[in-house]
């Protein structure tokens, strides 16, 4: 296991709302909805809800591809009938979540209203450890095929609410590399902002391995419509080898981006905002 | 200029339902800009059990993409047991993957690859040209493994591929520029 323990930035009251651990892997074709369903048995006792979803898409951090000029468009469509879903399986407070599908294993946890603690890291690093171990058994004990890990995210979703007199032109009031400056005075204050950042993840000799996404989109919260950044970052890549352990390890190098990285594009004012600490 | 309800994501995560994004957007929807438009000249259909894939070709594409995607669907129609060794059907996942890679690595001026079925139910793009063999197998629909063999210099590697495209753009490029 990589130092999960060196010192990253850390805050008192970090805007960090949810969690999500991924793992995507090569499709184990013989994982269909039947299966999903005998898999539930495994985690029905702490998540005796369900719901089905759109499967999700594969993505894949990609190096080595240009962009082609004058390369013309080619759609690709695949059709499948019936399409596999993806399952929720949720706990009673809906604080936290697994999916699946079958080629993804994702665990969420979010934040609960007026609970200022959230899992650290740690502690859901370990959680999806036993789960993942707990689907690579029923994988191999139903003869479904081989769980082969292609792609790891780490997500942070951070809800911002804007400071008092602020609006969604202010985003560089949270962004540190938004200046919002215009060249001339013709256009009047900005109305509305919104970014999408992207910087790629090196291992120690230089290779790309990752990319970590920041995306900060305006948004209104729901229960009382105050204006809010919803500030996601995903670190995406590959891991070094097809284990369980080889894909931790790069969850535990994404989140090691997603933490300096929060740090290095929110601003110093934010950071009083939420009591950074170090 | 059009106002339009911006459309939530997929529903991926559990917060998703505390807040709504900013309701409008001012920009033109991108599916009313004519530069924009994919005006496409034909669609290659290829239809499997349980599915079809589409690939829409616009007016002007490089030589080797009707040829070779038209080898890659007719695999598609080999029924099991097509080597007489009980092979398996063509899995429609590695066509579909190969017809994405080679649009995405391949070079307007690469040569058109033999297109090989494997008796694993996969896809094997392969190139003995110039003094160069390159032999691309999908050993998953988002596994590749990369044999290059240069028979000029001797030079000979074996690599698993999965994110880092860099060594078959590379191969790609020598192909189509050898030295």
């Amino acid at each position: 296991m990589a130092d999960t323990q060196r010192i990253l930035p850390d805050f008192t009251n970090p805007p960090v709302v949810e969690v999500a651990l991924s793992l995507q892997f090569d499709p184990i074709k013989n994982l269909r909805t039947p299966q999903i369903g005998l898999l539930w048995n495994e985690f029905k006792k702490d998540f005796p809800q369900t719901e089905e979803h759109p499967p999700l898409e594969p993505v894949f951090e990609r190096f080595g591809v240009a962009p082609k000029p004058g390369r013309p468009n080619v759609q690709l469509q695949i059709l499948e009938a019936p399409p596999i879903p993806r399952c929720w399986f949720l706990n009673s407070a809906e604080t936290e979540l697994i999916q699946v599908q079958p080629d993804r294993f994702i665990h969420n946890w979010r934040k609960r209203q007026g609970d200022e603690d959230y899992p650290r890291y740690e502690t859901l690093r370990k959680t999806l450890q036993m789960e993942l171990e707990r689907f690579q058994s029923f994988v191999d004990r139903e003869n479904l095929g081989t769980l082969s890990p292609n792609q790891c995210e780490v997500t942070y979703v951070n809800h911002i609410m804007l400071p008092e007199g602020n609006h969604h032109g202010h985003l560089n009031r949270i962004l540190a590399p938004v200046s919002l400056q215009s060249t001339d005075t013709f256009l009047s204050e900005t109305e509305e902002a919104k970014v999408a950042l992207r910087y790629v993840i090196t291992n120690e000799a230089g290779s790309p391995i990752g990319r970590l996404h920041v995306v900060a989109e305006p948004a209104f919260r729901i229960r009382d419509g105050q204006p809010m950044y919803v500030l996601t970052l995903t670190a995406r890549g590959g891991p070094s080898g097809s284990s369980i352990e080889d894909a931790l390890q790069f969850m535990d190098i994404g989140r090691e981006w997603v933490v300096r990285g929060f740090a290095a594009v929110t601003t110093i004012e934010m950071h009083r905002t939420w009591g950074r600490k170090t | 200029m059009s106002t339009a309800i911006a459309e939530r994501p997929t529903l991926e995560r559990l917060t998703d339902a505390d807040w709504r994004p900013s309701a409008t957007t001012t920009i033109m929807s991108w599916t009313a800009a004519l530069s924009a438009q994919i005006r496409p000249h034909r669609a290659l259909r290829y239809p499997f059990a349980g599915g079809e894939i589409i690939v829409t070709i616009p007016d002007s594409s490089p030589p080797w993409v009707v040829p070779t995607i038209e080898r890659l669907g007719g695999l598609l129609a080999l029924e099991q047991g097509w080597d007489s060794y009980g092979s398996p059907c063509i899995d429609p996942r590695y066509v579909g993957a190969a017809v994405r890679l080679i649009l995405d690595a391949m070079q307007d001026d690469t040569p058109v690859p033999s297109v090989v079925p494997t008796s694993r139910g996969g896809v094997q793009l392969e190139w003995h040209t110039r003094g160069i063999d390159l032999e691309v197998e999908f050993v998953s629909p988002y596994r590749l493994r990369v044999f290059w063999q240069d028979q000029r210099t001797g030079q000979v590697s074996e690599t698993e591929v999965i994110q880092d495209l860099r060594p078959l753009t590379m191969a790609l490029a020598t192909l189509s520029h050898p030295r």
